[in-house]
């Protein structure tokens, strides 16, 4: 009890443990993914591996090689299992910062169903322009 | 001197909340972090006005009010009053008056809660009893202006006593080692649980004019010296928020047995010695 | 004779931030009949990894049943694949698993520590050790990447190596936590009131940790030697001077005890596996599906953890079960309460370190 008096009273003149707003985090904290889309080859490697199906690619109507990257902030998990399994480095980047928090005026939630709607649905599309193109 | 007393009874919810406030962010600061702002119980008297209260039934809401109204009159009665003496007995009216509206709803926290706190008022009361008679035994006056002017510091002729008072202080105010009439953790603030909105900040004002109420019995034990008497003030109430950042919760019947046992004989000892000697 | 009161300590408690439910009929503030309820956040997590996620991502679901004891399902998880797919990890590797593990029982004791010190009213020692407790979280941090969820373990190996600048920063912290923690057993020692509070009180004897099937801290309290870090060889424990911590009072006292000595071994380990960290990489490529049944017992910070798995060729799992440690416990927790006064029921409660995100899943 007594030692716990005097550490009171050593405490109350010392300053507070407390870290003040804007500290930053340390490095290689796992954040946020970055994707760069010169070097992406289309392999679909982070789709097929993603935990949470955090990443979709929609496919482009006119049949090309060029699919359209999609990625949820709010359900990424920050594992970076992606960022592994992506055969050419630097296509996809971990940084350190995390996701602000979403308000219902941002329609999380509506916006990334309409997303996997939208991937099946232009998959059709997308086999069929190709097998026009081929069939030409 | 009438009238300075008159004012600081009518201003004594302020300066309550201001100590208040500053225990928050000295009890802050000996855990190592930083507390709320000092005005912080102000801004939750704003808050609390701003909701809307849900009541139980109206004699419930109406011992809280009356809880505060009382508890304000007895530092009235205290700072302006004939007689020191009844403004404890006053001081005991309120506390019975929060107690009765603890046991008249069907909570079990808040009747668990009420129960605790008349074993709180059966062992710090008798020792402010003892003090007020011990204050008559050294400055020969039941009335606050004789003991503010007299000539003898009650503090030499009753040190013993002045002891078991201070470690009263923490059965009074409700802090660790004896907070069990509204232990957070296992009945979840007791007889307060059920007032909500202007009724709750009724309860809390009211527990802002326990400081006021103590702090004068204390001040009143310097005699004529303020110096002595703000002195003796500050240095309770810091003994008090250390003890109270040094210790855990402990039970009722060991709250008995040490405010009976030990405090009681202290400063009976300490008034027949006075008394004999004279 | 009193009046019957009942009393919920229910689902929803300022004591407890756990979801798990006692009616308690008390007579006087004496307790005299119990009943429990738990299942309040049953999420279907062994459904979910059976059907939707293949056997390669559940290390990251299984993480997430618990907050406190992440790294230990994960690493159990882990562990149950790579027996059954007979999968050899390199020893880099295996000492990497064994640091972020005693990192996360350092940190998940302490926690309870705290969280039993403030149920006693002791706010300010709850303050202090969860001062001392962020030196361990920062040292994950800086490894792992992230406090608490920290998404090492994966089939093979480990995620990410520890450079020679994170030992750098490692060392110092590790050094100023031992320190912290003699003088914290100090305190729990010798406080006068700590000890009017916890001796004595909630005795578990050797018989009924018997009869009852305690693991964890909770039965090393009572005198019953069992410990799966000593039992299975999973891990290379022995070679980094690992001893058992062992009580025989049984009260929550000794409980609490467990727990510090359990926190001072850990960092023991701790520096003996940095200071020693053989060479090689840190992971091997798997390839193929899981086919048979394989059944793990490893040590989770809160007792015996069991993972039972199961594959039939596929790359989604057959049957996945999980019997978590404080779902042992319960039983013993609900004989204790008979006969105690109501004023003892949240140190009880929470000395037994209940984590009922586990219970149920």
């Amino acid at each position: 009890m007594f030692k716990m008096f005097l550490f009171s009273l050593k405490n109350l003149f010392s300053k507070p443990a407390t870290l003040p707003e804007g500290t930053e985090k340390p490095k290689q904290y796992r954040g946020l993914i970055k994707y760069y889309e010169e070097t992406c080859i289309y392999c679909k490697k982070c789709e097929m591996v993603c935990p949470p199906g955090a990443i979709i690619f929609t496919y482009p109507e006119d049949g090309s090689k060029r699919l359209i990257f999609h990625y949820n902030p709010y359900l990424c998990i920050y594992c970076g299992e992606c960022v592994r399994a992506c055969p050419k480095p630097g296509t996809l980047v971990q940084v350190e910062d995390t996701a602000p928090p979403a308000t219902a005026q941002d329609k999380p939630n509506d916006l990334w169903f309409e997303v996997e709607k939208e991937a099946v649905e232009s998959k059709k599309i997308w086999q069929e322009a190709r097998r026009k193109k081929r069939n030409k | 001197m009438k009238g300075i007393l008159f004012t600081f009874a009518l201003l004594s919810p302020i300066i309550g909340g201001l100590i208040y406030g500053l225990e928050r962010k000295f009890k802050a600061r000996m855990q190592n972090r930083q507390g709320p702002p000092i005005l912080q119980p102000f801004y939750d008297f704003f808050k609390l006005t701003d909701k809307r209260a849900l009541q139980v039934h109206s004699f419930h809401s109406l011992m809280g009010i009356a809880f505060f109204v009382a508890a304000w009159f007895a530092v009235f009665a205290l700072l302006i009053g004939p007689n020191i003496l009844i403004a404890i007995f006053l001081h005991v009216l309120a506390l019975l008056f929060f107690t009765a509206g603890g046991f008249s709803v069907k909570s079990p926290y808040s009747v668990m809660g009420a129960l605790r706190e008349l074993a709180h008022i059966l062992a710090a009361e008798p020792i402010l009893v003892f003090a007020a008679i011990a204050l008559y035994l050294s400055t020969g006056s039941w009335n606050i202006e004789g003991i503010l002017t007299s000539n003898t510091v009650p503090i030499l002729q009753m040190p013993l006593l002045f002891c078991a008072l201070v470690l009263t202080v923490p059965i009074l105010l409700k802090r660790s080692p004896f907070d069990i009439s509204e232990a957070h953790q296992e009945i979840i603030g007791g007889a307060e649980i059920e007032y909500s909105g202007l009724f709750y900040e009724a309860v809390y004002t009211a527990k802002w004019l326990e400081y006021i109420f103590i702090g004068v019995i204390v001040f009143l034990f310097g005699g004529s010296n303020y110096l002595l008497g703000a002195l003796l003030v500050a240095a309770t109430f810091l003994f008090v928020w250390l003890l109270d950042n040094a210790t855990t919760r402990l039970t009722i019947h060991y709250m008995m047995k040490f405010a009976w046992g030990i405090l009681l004989p202290l400063a009976a000892f300490n008034i027949f010695w006075v008394a004999i000697w004279r | 004779m009193g009046k019957k009161f009942v009393v919920p300590f229910g689902s929803q408690h300022i004591a407890i931030p756990e979801p798990i439910r006692f009616i308690f009929t008390t007579e006087n503030e004496i307790i005299k009949s119990v009943s429990v309820d738990f299942g309040y956040v049953h999420r279907g997590i062994e459904k979910a990894c059976m059907t939707r996620y293949k056997y390669t991502q559940v290390p990251y679901v299984v993480a997430r049943v618990c907050g406190l004891c992440a790294v230990s399902q994960a690493t159990a998880y882990c562990m149950a694949i790579e027996s059954l797919m007979d999968i050899e990890i390199p020893e880099r590797a295996k000492y990497l698993r064994i640091i972020v593990h005693e990192m996360d029982r350092i940190h998940s004791h302490l926690f309870a520590i705290a969280h039993l010190s403030e149920a006693a009213g002791y706010e300010n020692l709850f303050m202090r050790v969860m001062r001392d407790r962020e030196f361990v979280m920062e040292c994950l941090e800086i490894l792992t990447g992230n406090r608490i969820q920290a998404d090492y373990s994966t089939i093979g190996g480990v995620n990410r190596d520890l450079t020679k600048e994170v030992y750098e920063i490692l060392k110092p912290r590790l050094d100023e936590l031992e320190r912290r923690l003699y003088e914290l057993k100090e305190i729990f020692e010798r406080d006068y009131t700590l000890q009017k509070k916890w001796k004595g009180i909630g005795v578990i004897t050797l018989e009924m940790a018997q009869k009852y099937n305690a693991v964890g801290p909770v039965a090393r309290a009572s005198g019953l030697a069992t410990d799966c870090r000593v039992e299975f060889e999973y891990l290379p424990y022995k070679e980094l001077d690992y001893k058992m911590v062992l009580y025989q009072e049984g009260d929550v006292w000794a409980r609490n005890m467990v727990r510090l000595d359990e926190t001072l071994v850990s960092i023991r380990v701790l520096k003996n596996a940095i200071d020693n960290l053989p060479e090689g990489d840190i992971k091997v490529k798997v390839k193929g599906n899981p086919k048979g049944e394989a059944l793990i017992r490893w040590e989770a910070p809160r007792g015996e953890l069991l993972y039972y798995v199961k594959g039939n060729g596929k790359s989604v799992l057959e049957r996945l079960r999980i019997k978590t440690p404080t779902f042992s416990v319960i039983p013993v927790m609900k004989e204790l309460y008979y006969n105690q006064p109501y004023a003892f029921v949240p140190d009880i409660t929470i000395s037994f370190d209940p984590c009922l995100s586990c219970s149920a899943r």
